[in-house]
């Protein structure tokens, strides 16, 4: 009987061990997104946020480098967060969006449409950086299953050192300091980018054989509806003034008659460049892919002022607990726009 | 002792066999260049002595050939390093995909009638001509005539039966 009990705290003993190991193997191989790519840092870092948004926005690249939080409480009093990620598909928006009313339920939810033309993954990779940073939920497992590529395995998802295994040769300094904690890299998912490269030479779209936008990203916008009005919150939907990927007015077309049917707000950015003052020889720093902090600033100043006087948000800067919560907010971007400032050997300096 | 080692031993070699499949299949999907499968549908450029121009040529050879483009706009990645090239030449435009240090031709894309592919069909021309010199399409809808050899399909897009823009694109 002795005996017994001793093989089995000895197998206890050496299962533990193994899977210990084979833990402090994954954390040190996953990809720690702190510098250069770090887009896949931004989806993990909303679960250290206190959580009590009037606004969220989810989507692309065309919202986390478009729009500043910063800027809707500084000047507006609006508590807002960018729940978005690199070349998010509408169905990652959906079911981010869902984990996100697991936890609050904000007054308006922002979703930028670019996304629709994509109806399936086109990367891998990117799924990665939409998925990985979610809390373990339903709506990460149906995030999983709703964009695997057809290569992908969802075990690989439950247990990343299975994919990342091979990032032996990658592993740099970073992996080692941010093993077992991270940085914040993102300010409420805003991402920062200071430098100009004007719009230039910007291809027109290339005709397409049809412009109707797939039944299976509909149904995700469809059911990104239903989810908000099931629980009070206003569905805005947008089109940021990126001028690439190039957007095509029948696709405008489509998105104008959904919301007028649907009865949901659509804002075209685009078609306000000139009331909001985008200059796109100095308002982006990727000749018109995205804007930089000049545009994204412009933008939130119009949008704070439309989220006011429209969506009728209260301004919130007398609440003490929160307003010391951004001043330590403001404090960061302040401390990187100046960073990014001297980085970029650029003479103009922040307010 | 020789237990708990064999277990450890058992445990890292499965793993060690997951990941190796793994990585197999997964990875990011950028791409490379393709350059087993060729295709019978290129594009020949008339002006440069009937430069052939294909898919997931290096575009490096290519600008040697051409000569400098027209225009030229160049699109970063979404969170990636590299870029997503448009070189606009007169009467075609050829986008680029990177790989590593080099770019590699993903599209070509007839955008006026200055220019024809090798079999005569141009931007303006009917849906009958199409089919006349290339045959029955392997997908056809009303506003599309795709046609597919190897790494390419070749589709002509189509308004009320006329050919408005021709592409060469990934099959």
């Amino acid at each position: 009987m002795k005996t017994s009990a001793k093989k089995w705290i000895k197998f206890c003993v050496s299962a533990v061990i193994v899977v210990f190991t084979l833990w402090l193997l994954q954390c040190l191989l996953l990809p720690k997104y702190v510098t250069g790519t770090v887009e896949g840092a931004f989806i993990a870092e909303y679960y250290d946020e206190v959580k009590d948004h009037d606004v969220i926005f989810v989507g692309d690249c065309e919202v986390y480098e478009n729009f500043s939080p910063i800027v809707l409480w500084r000047d507006y009093g609006i508590n807002s967060y960018i729940r978005g990620s690199a070349e998010q598909y509408v169905f990652q928006s959906y079911y981010i969006l869902e984990d996100t009313l697991r936890y609050e339920t904000p007054k308006v939810v922002i979703f930028n449409i670019q996304s629709l033309c994509f109806p399936e993954s086109r990367n891998e990779a990117y799924n990665r950086m939409s998925i990985e940073g979610m809390e373990w939920s339903f709506s990460k497992v149906n995030s999983i299953l709703a964009s695997m590529r057809e290569e992908e395995r969802f075990l690989d998802y439950v247990f990343p050192i299975l994919r990342y295994h091979s990032r032996w040769e990658q592993l740099n300094g970073d992996d080692l300091e941010y093993m077992f904690k991270t940085k914040k890299v993102s300010h409420n998912g805003y991402y920062m980018r200071v430098d100009v490269r004007p719009a230039e030479n910007v291809p027109t779209g290339k005709p397409l054989a049809d412009y109707t936008f797939d039944s299976r990203s509909i149904k995700y916008l469809d059911m990104m509806r239903d989810l908000c009005a099931e629980k009070g919150i206003e569905l805005i939907l947008i089109k940021a003034p990126s001028l690439y990927p190039y957007w095509y007015d029948e696709w405008d077309a489509q998105i104008k008659e959904y919301s007028a049917k649907n009865g949901l707000t659509y804002i075209n950015f685009l078609e306000l460049t000139e009331e909001i003052g985008i200059d796109y020889s100095t308002d982006t720093y990727d000749a018109g892919l995205h804007m930089n902090l000049a545009g994204a600033e412009k933008l939130s100043l119009w949008l704070g002022e439309y989220l006011t006087a429209e969506a009728g948000l209260a301004d919130r800067r007398s609440e003490t607990e929160l307003a010391l919560r951004w001043e330590e907010k403001i404090e960061f971007y302040e401390a990187e726009k100046q960073y990014q400032y001297e980085f970029y050997g650029m003479n103009e300096k922040a307010d | 002792m020789k237990k708990f080692t064999l277990i450890v031993l058992c445990l890292l070699l499965t793993v060690s066999l997951f990941s190796c499949v793994a990585d197999n299949v997964g990875g990011n999907s950028e791409g490379g260049a393709n350059t087993q499968n060729g295709s019978k549908y290129v594009f020949n450029v008339a002006s440069k002595n009937n430069y052939c121009v294909k898919l997931d040529m290096n575009m490096k050879e290519v600008l040697e050939a051409l000569g400098e483009p027209l225009s030229y706009f160049e699109a970063a990645s979404c969170a990636f390093d590299g870029l997503d090239k448009t070189y606009t030449y007169a009467g075609f435009q050829i986008l680029t995909r990177p790989d590593g240090d080099k770019d590699y031709i993903n599209s070509v894309i007839l955008t006026d009638d200055s220019v024809t592919t090798p079999e005569g069909v141009y931007i303006g021309v009917s849906e009958a001509d199409v089919t006349a010199k290339y045959g029955n399409p392997d997908q056809k809808t009303d506003t599309l005539l795709s046609y597919t050899d190897g790494n390419t399909a070749l589709n002509f897009i189509l308004k009320n039966g006329t050919v408005i823009s021709i592409e060469y694109i990934p099959a």
